[in-house]
């Protein structure tokens, strides 16, 4: 079986946007729609730090798109199934035909802000689709997410964000492979997860 | 006879301004349909808003008022036993707007289909519309039974035995209801197994407030004539149903400060925070119902009227605190640049986009939410007009 | 949070794509029995590559960008045709993007992922070329400004590029007629590295034009290829050699983001269990990922790097031998004229050689003339001699020669850093002496890499610390050895010569213009002459820049091109200047037209036409091609763009050496052309100055433009610490404009350029100025206010964020926005054209303001 994940290298990060960026590209994502953020865990805006110059400063950084959760949140509560787990790759899918837009998945989804709603018919400041030719489709009043760039995993390829990060802190690969990368990565390295209080058991992990 | 027929002519006219505000609400409906959800004040990081608000509330209304109306029935109790095919109706309607409230919350109300061809038996919110509609389902079925009885078509154990289903069907419509929030992890302000059963004793607070607001109004009005011993039982239990009630938001309360931490961070956001003016309205209101039930001299049926006011606003303020508080503190509180779509009154940076009130209802929803209510109105008030709603002795009479 | 097994750090970037393959392998198999729902739509996509399938560079994006997948569901996946295009902003990067067509659209911009893994790059904005090539700000066709209506008006008459190249001409040469080839000057910027825009040169010194230098960086960069010579990879070793560096000082440089090409290295030489030091007034995320931060306090960096010197000098931990056999340390210097001693002087039998000046100008140039007397210096046992003829001279001491006073080089630079003692260094850095000696200490523990950047270049007195600074890899002899020397953005990136055939740029026609920079145009407009020459400058022909948008004291510059009858501007996009011009000139987007780029990678990569040239847009050879016709230059201006590109790389070098021409390039579209093994500073590959050696001592230091200026001989002679030009403590101006505001480097812009993007625009919607708490709460600004920055030269507003990350009494912003970005006013009017003169360069960061709360109108 195939479960697949990334490890991000917080140590690594340089909040470039590179990720969110190529994400938006590839899979011709509407304009104000991101599936990929570089959050700040510092000040009050993007970048800024927090503390007292200059012994006292924190700033760190957090890519954060959609955990693609063992235990999703999102998958138990939507009522059509909409969303949900791929069994042979772990990928949380998302199915934009049949979504009824309740967003009950996006209250159910611990991780601020990783869901997106259409709220209106999705815009594009080009008059013709780019990214991918098979990225998904934008359906106006239905919810969406990452969605691994299943597109891609279905082709062999590597997921868009997953592609180049300029300072090489992405880590995708399968985590049910104990040979691979990414499981490698994570059984020397030091990781986090976020909220994993909440039972989801993301498969994210921030390598520190 | 004159005098009924002019009653009923007021309640034809209320009716037909419920039409005309369902009308308006489902062109303005139709208009969210079109021009899309970004018209409401709803975005991604507070996806539900004053309809969910309503629909919660409404479930409420509609299970607290088949409760009390259906326990004398169901314990053979003798009881306000006139008011009950009122209080069914009133019940049904209410969960019509509940479900109304749903439907037009949804992004895609053309695919509600699906809700049969692919249920997800898992997701508490199929939960919640299996048993509204069974709920609505029974609701009507006990009416149609009542009425039977009443000309005596069927035996009184039928009523009884009707009467336990649809009160089961009541609490459960409404702790499912309550599931919908308090199963999520993911909302501090949600997750609490005492949702449940405190979203059942705010259900009984405004179920009976509503019961004998709507009695004392119908007597006044000469529809029904009721004991007057009958509203002190109901002054009293409303008495009771609310002290239940902030006891257990004390319980609540408690449980969420004691241990610091985020759960701290809900108590600040309702006793001081953006969302203190709905809570202090509740708890005020709430206090001052309970007095005004409790103490035999101010149960006069004026203030009685104003204290069930009070408590139906105050579970109302209950909603929009639950609801809104549920989003207001984010659980990855780092910075981003939040685009349009991300949260209500956007702003850079986590201070500008939640130092205040995440969310308010945008016009649209306002009239949507007319609609859905005048909807309401319209069949109540219908209901009222032409079935046989009044007790069966003065039907007679 | 939870917390996974603590193990040691193992990172594997080198072997990441090796891995991904093998993944990438796996899933193949996989794919079909395990995705079985999955959409696959797909086919082989060899089939599609039309344009590219033949050649080698195709095969490396076939093979690497695109993925194959098992044929199956053929014709549901639509034609798609994949390019090579060079993204080639100023960034640094010059990354090869996979640039996908679809039905003749641009649909996707990614990376192509190169033979060495390392080399993987692409950033946030080489996403966002689909929307650049599109985008509403193209200049669409040649435009005039409506007679009568001011500059930066708005109204445009839309001319024929006939109409437009003869309106050009005519009044180039009227006015040369009238007042001379040098009333028409060209200025460029920083727009592109491919050939497009060298091919400027050759019409311009046709005309003998008076030339407008590049002047960013040209502080820091010039004392570094004075004193170090420009090599293959500008100063340093190739960028790969970071990985060796055992400690790495990021000194001036925002590293994270402008050398963010580099960033992997950066982190695979930590990964190797490299230190990351970083000195910076400001804690950047290079600051938050070091291991120690330095926080300087601005313009005193010259005094840090000297206390340095003269403590290791001290602790006698200075490289002598490096010092003696690399550097110009043992060069004797007259007390009497700050010159060196040579045979003649010091009464030493010797014949006159060549090439052995120092002086003036960075040292390409050699003494071609009759030749000077050799050098002297003097031995262990203090007898003077020649010193190629001495095997061990002496670093230090003090002598007279043949009645000359003299010292060595090295004494006279130690006396220059004899003021810089620990607590004088710590009382002006304002870091302690603990800081500085560890700062000391872990330059030793090399091998050690100085990743400058352009912080201290950008500051007015960017001239004393730049010379101290190339002066530190000396002394410690941290340069000239595997993983030490210069990098950042002094180095590492090739200089783009190899293999170019630079005589393109001169013609039978060939004229010498004068040659100035921005700095001195307001001097000259007002003057009408420039260095003791009338110039009466008539005419500025503006390509890949924009000085109005992002050079500094455009407020001077306005007023001084209300003189100047007709600037031309030839761009891709409206920028500020394009506005501001009275013809402007379309130029296609860089994914439209064929050229190359042979910087700064160590590739010759060929940048594919993935689409034709939109609306009437023209390459700037085809320009070049016009206004050279135009301008009756006859037919050595009568190439197309090819014509031009053939003849750029029809030389010996690249013929010869590395099987290259136009032809061949087009086909393999990536060559490699400069060695990853590069170690610069050694007997082996000596320095390229005029000496070989090192030169930090200048004999003969004269300012770069002006030369009618007399410039301080024995200051320049040696590193020195002086005041900004306004950001010094003492300036009264401080109590009006109590805030230093500097720009950083903008992940979502070069310079001006992206900085109309939707996509990027979406993470930072406007500009910003971000300053700290303690600044903020005196002047009474919130976050999220808008802020209104301004002194005697210009005003602009922010929305205001509080950032503690800023040293108190500093501010920053974004370089750079466009002038309609700004709600009101601009940043670049708040600078002044204010410089030094020996090698003067703009210095944004030297600008104080003044901060106050600005109530947006609604
Ligand atoms: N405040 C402040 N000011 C600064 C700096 C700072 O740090 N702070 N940094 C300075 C530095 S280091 C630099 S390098 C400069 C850069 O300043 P500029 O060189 O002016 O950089 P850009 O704003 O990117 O302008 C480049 C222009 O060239 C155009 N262009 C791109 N490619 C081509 C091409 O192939 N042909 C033609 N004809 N045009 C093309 C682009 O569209 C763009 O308008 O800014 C300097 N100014
Ligand atoms: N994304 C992006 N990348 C770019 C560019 C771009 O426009 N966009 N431009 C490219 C170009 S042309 C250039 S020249 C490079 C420049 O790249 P950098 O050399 O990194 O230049 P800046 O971003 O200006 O960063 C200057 C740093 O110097 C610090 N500083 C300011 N004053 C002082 C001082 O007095 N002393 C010291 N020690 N530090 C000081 C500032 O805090 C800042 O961190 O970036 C290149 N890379
Ligand atoms: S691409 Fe890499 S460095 Fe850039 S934000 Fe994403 S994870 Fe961080
Ligand atoms: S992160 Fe949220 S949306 Fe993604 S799988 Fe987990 S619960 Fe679902
Ligand atoms: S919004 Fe769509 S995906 Fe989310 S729970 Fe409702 S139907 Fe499922
Ligand atoms: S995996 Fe694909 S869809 Fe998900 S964030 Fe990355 S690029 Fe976007
Ligand atoms: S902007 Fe620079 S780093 Fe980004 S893709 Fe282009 S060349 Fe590469
Ligand atoms: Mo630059």
């Amino acid at each position: 079986m195939t479960h697949y994940g990334m490890a991000i290298d917080l140590k690594r990060c340089i909040a470039c946007h590179g990720c969110t960026l190529a994400c938006k590209s590839a899979n011709n994502l509407p304009d104000g729609v991101r599936y990929n953020n570089v959050l700040t865990d510092g000040g009050q805006y993007m970048d800024t730090a927090r503390g007292t110059y200059p012994n006292d400063l924190y700033r760190k950084y957090y890519p954060v798109s959609c955990q693609h959760c063992e235990n999703p949140a999102c998958v138990k509560v939507c009522p059509v199934g909409a969303t949900y787990k791929d069994p042979e790759t772990g990928v949380v899918r998302q199915d934009s035909d049949k979504c009824i837009g309740c967003r009950m998945c996006m209250s159910a989804c611990p991780y601020t802000g990783v869901r997106t709603f259409n709220w209106e018919e999705p815009k594009y400041s080009l008059d013709f689709p780019v990214g991918d030719y098979d990225a998904p489709e934008h359906v106006k009043h239905t919810v969406e997410k990452c969605r691994f760039c299943y597109q891609r995993l279905a082709k062999g390829e590597t997921p868009a964000c997953m592609e180049v990060c300029g300072a090489f802190a992405r880590h995708w690969g399968d985590l049910d492979d104990p040979d691979s990368e990414i499981s490698q990565l994570i059984a020397t390295r030091e990781w986090e997860q976020l909220l994993p209080e909440m039972g989801t058991k993301p498969s994210v992990y921030y390598l520190i | 006879m004159v005098e009924n027929a002019k009653r009923s002519r007021g309640l034809v006219i209320a009716g037909a301004i419920g039409v005309v505000l369902a009308v308006i609400g489902i062109v303005f409906w139709m208009m969210q349909l079109s021009g899309g959800m970004v018209q409401t004040g709803m975005r991604n990081l507070d996806s539900w808003g004053l309809y969910i608000t309503m629909f919660m509330f409404f479930v409420g209304l509609s299970a607290g008022g088949l409760i009390i109306s259906s326990i004398p029935n169901a314990f053979g109790m003798e009881g306000f036993g006139g008011i009950s095919k009122v209080a069914i109706w009133t019940s049904i309607c209410c969960t019509v707007a509940a479900i109304g409230f749903v439907v037009v919350d949804l992004g895609q109300p053309v695919r509600l289909w699906e809700l049969f061809a692919y249920s997800n038996l898992g997701s508490p919110l199929m939960w919640d519309i299996i048993v509204l509609a069974v709920y609505l389902i029974l609701s009507i079925v006990y009416l149609v039974f009542y009425m039977r009885y009443e000309q005596g078509k069927t035996s009184h154990a039928a009523i009884r035995v009707t009467s336990v289903i649809a009160l089961v069907c009541a609490v459960l419509v409404h702790s499912v209801t309550a599931w919908i929030f308090g199963l999520q992890q993911g909302h501090e302000f949600w997750y609490t197994a005492l949702l449940g059963p405190w979203f059942v004793s705010s259900a009984l607070v405004c179920g009976t407030a509503l019961v004998m607001a709507l009695c004392i109004g119908l007597r006044a009005a000469g529809y029904l004539a009721l004991e007057q011993a009958y509203i002190v039982k109901m002054a009293k239990m409303l008495a009771a149903f609310i002290a239940v009630d902030l006891y257990f938001f004390g319980c609540d309360l408690l449980t969420s400060a004691f241990p610091g931490g985020s759960g701290a961070e809900v108590v600040d956001m309702l006793v001081s925070g953006p969302l203190a003016p709905f809570f202090w309205f509740e708890v005020i209101g709430c206090a001052i119902a309970l007095v005004v039930c409790v103490v035999p001299a101010l149960r006069r049926n004026g203030l009685l009227v104003g204290a069930s006011v009070l408590a139906i606003l105050g579970i109302l303020c209950k909603r929009v605190q639950l609801l809104v508080g549920g989003f207001q503190i984010p659980n990855i509180p780092f910075a981003n640049v939040e685009g349009p779509y991300a949260i209500t009154f956007g702003g850079n940076g986590i201070d500008a986009a939640y130092g205040q009130l995440v969310y308010a209802p945008a016009p649209i929803e306002w009239v949507v939410t007319l609609g859905v209510l005048g909807l309401a109105v319209a069949l109540l008030c219908f209901g009222l007009a032409y079935l046989n709603l009044k007790p069966a002795s003065q039907v007679e009479a | 949070m939870q917390v996974g097994p603590t193990g040691p750090l193992v990172f594997a970037c080198c072997k990441r794509s090796e891995r991904g393959g093998t993944m990438q392998e796996e899933k193949l198999q996989k794919s079909s029995a395990v995705l079985k729902d999955a959409p696959r739509r797909g086919l082989t996509r060899r089939s599609f590559l039309k344009a590219t399938a033949a050649t080698a560079g195709a095969a490396a994006v076939a093979g690497v960008a695109l993925d194959t997948l098992p044929a199956a569901a053929e014709g549901q996946k639509p034609q798609e045709e994949v390019y090579q295009g060079i993204c080639r902003g100023n960034c640094g990067g010059g990354c090869r993007i996979a640039v996908t067509v679809r039905e003749g659209k641009v649909v996707k911009t990614g990376p192509i992922l190169n033979e060495d893994p390392m080399e993987n790059l692409i950033c946030a904005r080489g996403y966002t070329h689909t929307q650049r090539i599109y985008a509403p700000e193209r200049i669409q066709y040649p435009a005039r400004r409506v007679e009568g209506t001011p500059r930066g008006g708005g109204e445009w008459e839309r001319l024929s590029w006939d109409d437009a190249i003869k309106y050009i001409c005519d009044h180039w040469k009227e006015y040369q007629k009238e007042f001379g080839d040098s009333s028409i000057a060209y200025s460029y910027g920083a727009g592109t590295y491919a050939q497009n825009y060298y091919v400027y040169m050759r019409l311009f010194n046709s005309l003998g034009a008076t030339k407008i230098a590049q002047e960013n960086d040209m502080t820091m960069l010039n004392y570094s290829w004075k004193m170090l010579g420009m090599s293959l990879y500008m100063v340093g070793n190739s960028r790969k050699d970071q990985v060796n560096a055992h400690t790495t000082f990021i000194w001036g440089c925002n590293a994270s983001i402008g050398t963010f090409n580099r960033w992997k290295y950066l982190m695979a030489s930590r990964d190797n269990g490299g230190k990351l030091v970083v000195i910076d007034p400001t804690y950047t995320v290079a600051a938050q990922k070091a291991d120690f931060w330095a926080p300087i306090k601005p313009g005193t960096d010259a005094a840090l790097a000297m206390a340095m010197i003269r403590y290791w000098h001290e602790n006698g931990k200075d490289d002598k031998q490096y010092l003696a056999t690399m550097t110009v340390a043992p060069f004797l210097v007259r007390q009497d004229t700050g010159k060196f001693l040579r045979s003649d002087e010091a009464g030493i039998a010797a014949e006159r050689e060549a090439g052995v000046a120092t002086g003036g100008g960075f040292g390409l140039g050699m003494d071609q003339g009759e030749g000077k007397f050799p050098l002297v210096a003097v031995d262990e046992q203090g007898n003077p001699g020649l010193l190629k003829e001495i095997a061990a001279p002496a670093i230090e001491g003090e002598f007279v020669i043949n009645g000359i006073p003299v010292k060595t080089a090295y004494t006279m630079l130690l006396d220059r850093c004899d003021e810089w003692t620990l607590p004088a260094a710590s009382a002006k850095c304002e870091l302690s002496e603990d800081v500085i000696t560890q700062l000391a200490e872990m330059y030793l523990d090399g091998p050690t890499m100085l990743h400058t950047g352009f912080g201290i270049d950008h500051r007015g007195n960017g001239d004393g610390a730049s010379h101290a600074l190339c002066t530190l890899p000396l002394v410690s002899g941290q340069i000239g050895k595997k993983g030490a020397g210069v990098s950042g953005n002094l180095a590492g990136a090739t200089t783009g010569f190899a293999g170019d055939n630079w005589m393109t740029v001169v013609t039978s026609k060939m004229k010498p213009g004068a040659t100035t920079n921005m700095t001195y145009i307001p001097q000259i407009v007002e003057e009408q002459q420039w260095c003791g020459q009338p110039m009466h400058l008539k005419s500025i022909f503006f390509y890949c820049g924009n000085p109005l948008g992002s050079y500094s004291g455009t407020t001077a510059l306005r007023k001084a091109f209300e003189s100047i009858d007709l600037l031309v501007t030839a761009d891709t996009v409206w920028s500020d200047t394009a506005k501001y011009s009275d013809v402007v000139l379309p130029v296609p987007h860089w994914f439209e037209y064929e050229t190359y780029r042979t910087c700064p990678n160590d590739y010759l990569d060929f940048n594919d036409a993935a689409i034709e040239p939109q609306f009437e847009s023209k390459p700037d050879c085809d320009i070049i091609r016009l206004l050279g016709l135009g301008m009756d230059l006859g037919p050595e201006f009568d190439y197309d763009n090819a014509g031009f590109h053939a003849m750029f790389l029809d030389s010996d070098v690249a013929r010869d050496q590395y099987g290259v021409t136009w032809v061949t390039l087009k086909q393999q579209k990536h060559i490699k052309m400069a060695p990853d093994e590069f170690i610069y500073g050694n007997q082996f590959i000596p320095f390229a100055t005029e000496t070989g050696r090192a030169e930090f001592y200048f004999e003969n230091p004269v300012p770069e433009f002006d030369k009618s200026r007399q410039l301080d001989q024995e200051l320049y002679a040696l590193p020195f610490q002086s005041d900004p030009l306004e950001t010094y403590d003492t300036n009264p101006l401080l109590e009006k404009y109590p805030i230093n505001l500097m720009t950083h480097r903008d992940k979502f812009k070069v310079h001006t350029a992206f900085a109309k993007c939707p996509w990027l625009l979406e993470i930072q919607p406007e500009p910003t100025v971000e300053l700290n708490p303690i600044d903020a709460e005196k002047y009474g600004i919130a976050e999220n206010d808008y802020v209104r920055c301004y002194n005697d030269r210009g005003f602009c507003v922010f929305k205001a964020h509080l950032d503690p990350s800023l040293r108190p009494g500093t501010a920053w912003t974004e370089h750079t926005w466009l002038d309609d970005q700004y709600k009101a006013g601009h940043y670049a009017d708040l600078t002044s054209l204010a410089c030094t003169h020996f090698f003067p360069t703009n210095t944004p960061f030297d600008t104080l303001v003044a901060i106050e709360k600005y109530e947006l109108e609604a």
